[in-house]
């Protein structure tokens, strides 16, 4: 799947109702909490995030759960897509394998489906399952796309 | 179209600029920004050709792992002393009476980008009013009301910062006050997608700050002026 493609999937996603916004709000900490906590009962959690990334994961996780509550404030496909490719871009490249989030995702959604119940979480699932069929497509272009960075110097990326 | 020449000469003194700041010696680099600007090099110029892409580098070197969070947090730090050292240079008397405040919302802890408008602004004879970063809705809704200016400027770097950006665009068209100021929005999630200031409400945006001059000109002239007011 390249980007166009991908675009076009995520905009499949604009269609379904964000009413949850706000409910989440009083909740983000603690959802972060558990997600470090179940992640971090993992044997494998280095092999995961890399050696000494424990604190960078944790900023992940609460950065994660503050952006799927803007997410269902103000859905943007285009916004949407290019963001979790920073994201990949980012964490990647401090050490964070792509397995992460094969692992990762499916626990912050069963953390919000017991925060939220199953009605509200129904209304966040969908992002969930589009953004775990595509963490393959995610890691690639992440590698293969120009950053938002390079792409504004307007330059290849290399420093002087 | 720009000259090849003088393009790579702005990149060099970038590269300069960046390369003594990431050995931490920012006398030097200070210094080497400001010879030129004693020489005769615009502000403007320094601002747009040499200091804006040395932050994408620097957003870069970050991304990338190549720094660290602290030697980023010194470059920027570093950059806006030299920006308080450049502002005298580029101001003048002279004044088109409108006014603007600029400011990040919120949680949003980047404001060099925004720092960077509003002297813009500043040097084409605005009167800019400018909030720095983490400002509450609130205070900001406040000195709206009492400064009432022209034009309201307002950044996200976070995606997370767009929804209030929003939400506050939509708390001002709720003024009861005879004057509303125009909204223009910046910022890297605007940047990746200029719809979204639409999406937000805004009236316009522009991807750096010698755009922004442009646009806001063309918000405030007549005939845009009597469209918006029909």
């Amino acid at each position: 799947m390249d980007k166009n493609q991908l675009l076009e999937s995520a905009k499949v996603l604009a269609t379904r109702a964000t009413s949850i916004s706000g409910n989440l709000e009083g909740k983000l900490e603690l959802c972060a909490a558990e997600l470090t906590a179940s992640l971090k009962n993992r044997p494998d959690l280095e092999d995961l995030i890399g050696v000494g990334n424990m604190s960078i994961m944790e900023m992940n996780h609460i950065n994660h759960f503050r952006y799927m509550n803007s997410l269902a404030a103000l859905y943007d496909p285009k916004s949407f897509v290019e963001t979790v490719i920073w994201v990949f871009r980012t964490y990647r490249a401090r050490g964070f394998s792509v397995q992460y989030w094969k692992v990762m995702l499916p626990e912050a959604m069963t953390i919000l489906r017991q925060q939220l119940g199953d009605a509200h979480y129904h209304e966040f699932g969908p992002y969930y399952e589009w953004l775990h069929a595509n963490i393959e497509t995610f890691a690639r272009l992440s590698e293969t796309e120009l950053s938002v960075f390079e792409e504004l110097a307007g330059k290849d990326g290399s420093h002087g | 179209m720009a000259n090849p020449s003088i393009s790579q000469d702005f990149s060099l003194l970038g590269n300069t600029y960046l390369d003594l700041l990431l050995k931490g010696q920012r006398h030097k680099a200070l210094q080497a920004i400001l010879d030129p600007v004693e020489a005769g090099l615009p502000v403007t110029t320094v601002y747009i050709d040499v200091l804006q892409p040395v932050m994408y580098e620097l957003g870069r070197l970050w991304q990338m792992d190549e720094i660290d969070v602290a030697t980023e947090h010194y470059v920027t730090a570093a950059t806006q002393v030299l920006m308080a050292r450049l502002f005298p240079h580029a101001l003048n008397q002279r004044s088109n009476s409108r006014s603007m405040i600029g400011c990040c919302l919120g949680s949003e802890l980047h404001e060099l980008g925004m720092r960077m408008v509003c002297d813009f602004f500043e040097f084409e004879g605005w009167d800019t009013y400018f909030l720095g970063a983490i400002t509450p809705q609130e205070s900001l809704l406040g000195a709206i009301r009492s400064r009432k200016p022209d034009l309201l400027c307002l950044s996200a770097t976070m995606s997370f910062g767009v929804p209030q950006i929003r939400d506050l665009i939509r708390a001002i068209q709720g003024f009861s006050e005879d004057k509303i100021p125009k909204i223009m929005v910046g910022g890297l999630p605007f940047i990746i997608n200029p719809d979204l200031s639409t999406v937000v409400g805004a009236d316009a945006t522009a991807p750096d700050a010698c755009l922004a001059i442009k646009v806001a000109d063309k918000l405030f002239e007549p005939e845009a002026e009597n469209v918006a007011s029909s």
